[in-house]
């Protein structure tokens, strides 16, 4: 959601402040998306790639995540990526390749729910 | 997002982030499952744009810390009411249900606020029960 600025001269209301307030510090209820990406070159089948993505949100402890791959779907010698570690401070998204190859990757957007 | 609703035997119901309506499983379908760190649990993806769904099931003391509640007759209503409110665990963790009153104080229309009721996020529960519900099903981190 885009953010208000405040012109020089008005009045900065409560609501002005909340504005950045509330994306620092979701509120119950509030999403924050983003997009994320996993790339790998993998040396054995079963390999592990991971990243690790801070929110842009601290101190609201987050209830659930959505991931998809609708920027890259996985190649073709990864798996879905899957999500742990969801805390205040962020979330670990991985994987694991299929069998020996290079430039192995998936991508795109996440939705914490706070 | 998060859990809409979780039933007595393990039906599990949750709405597609990206608009597909809603989608339910059974706790003992394979995906729904631990992620490795034993915090959350993953739900099957949507059939439809493959989004998945992964709900947040442990959560700190310090987050579920309990809000402590003032309550006392109000300055202005002069009825008994909830007077203020203190979140020492995670700020959106505690919800609370407000309206507003319009009030002349000094001869001039105020509007203020009150607090009707303070109650934890409705997600927590469930998250929690979806946990307590998988590991009686013998699923286990």
């Amino acid at each position: 959601m885009p953010l208000n600025t405040v012109t020089t001269g008005n009045t900065i209301l409560a609501a002005d402040i909340n504005q950045v307030v509330n994306v620092l510090q979701r509120a119950s209820g509030q999403t924050e998306v983003g997009k994320y990406m996993l790339e790998g070159n993998f040396y054995v089948s079963g390999a592990f790639v991971s990243v690790y993505i801070p929110s842009l949100s601290r101190g609201a402890t987050p209830v659930s995540l959505v991931i998809d791959t609708a920027d890259n779907a996985p190649s073709a010698n990864l798996n879905a990526p899957s999500t742990d570690h969801l805390t205040a401070s962020g979330f670990h998204v991985f994987s694991t390749s299929t069998a020996i190859s290079a430039n192995q990757f998936c991508a795109g957007n996440y939705t914490i729910q706070y | 997002m998060g859990l809409q609703h979780i039933t007595d035997d393990g039906n599990v119901h949750w709405d597609c982030p990206n608009g597909h309506g809603g989608q339910t499983a059974h706790i003992s379908h394979e995906q729904v499952e631990w992620m490795r760190d034993g915090d959350l649990v993953g739900l099957p993806p949507c059939s439809e744009c493959g989004a998945r769904m992964f709900v947040k099931t442990n959560f700190t003391e310090q987050e579920l810390a309990e809000p402590v509640v003032t309550r006392g007759i109000h300055p202005i209503t002069k009825q008994e009411t909830i007077l203020s409110v203190h979140v020492p665990g995670a700020p959106n963790l505690t919800w609370m249900n407000v309206h507003y009153e319009k009030w002349m104080v000094d001869g001039v229309e105020t509007t203020i606020q009150i607090i009707d009721e303070v109650f934890q996020h409705p997600m927590v529960a469930r998250h929690l029960e979806l946990k307590r519900q998988l590991h009686a099903a013998g699923k286990k981190p």
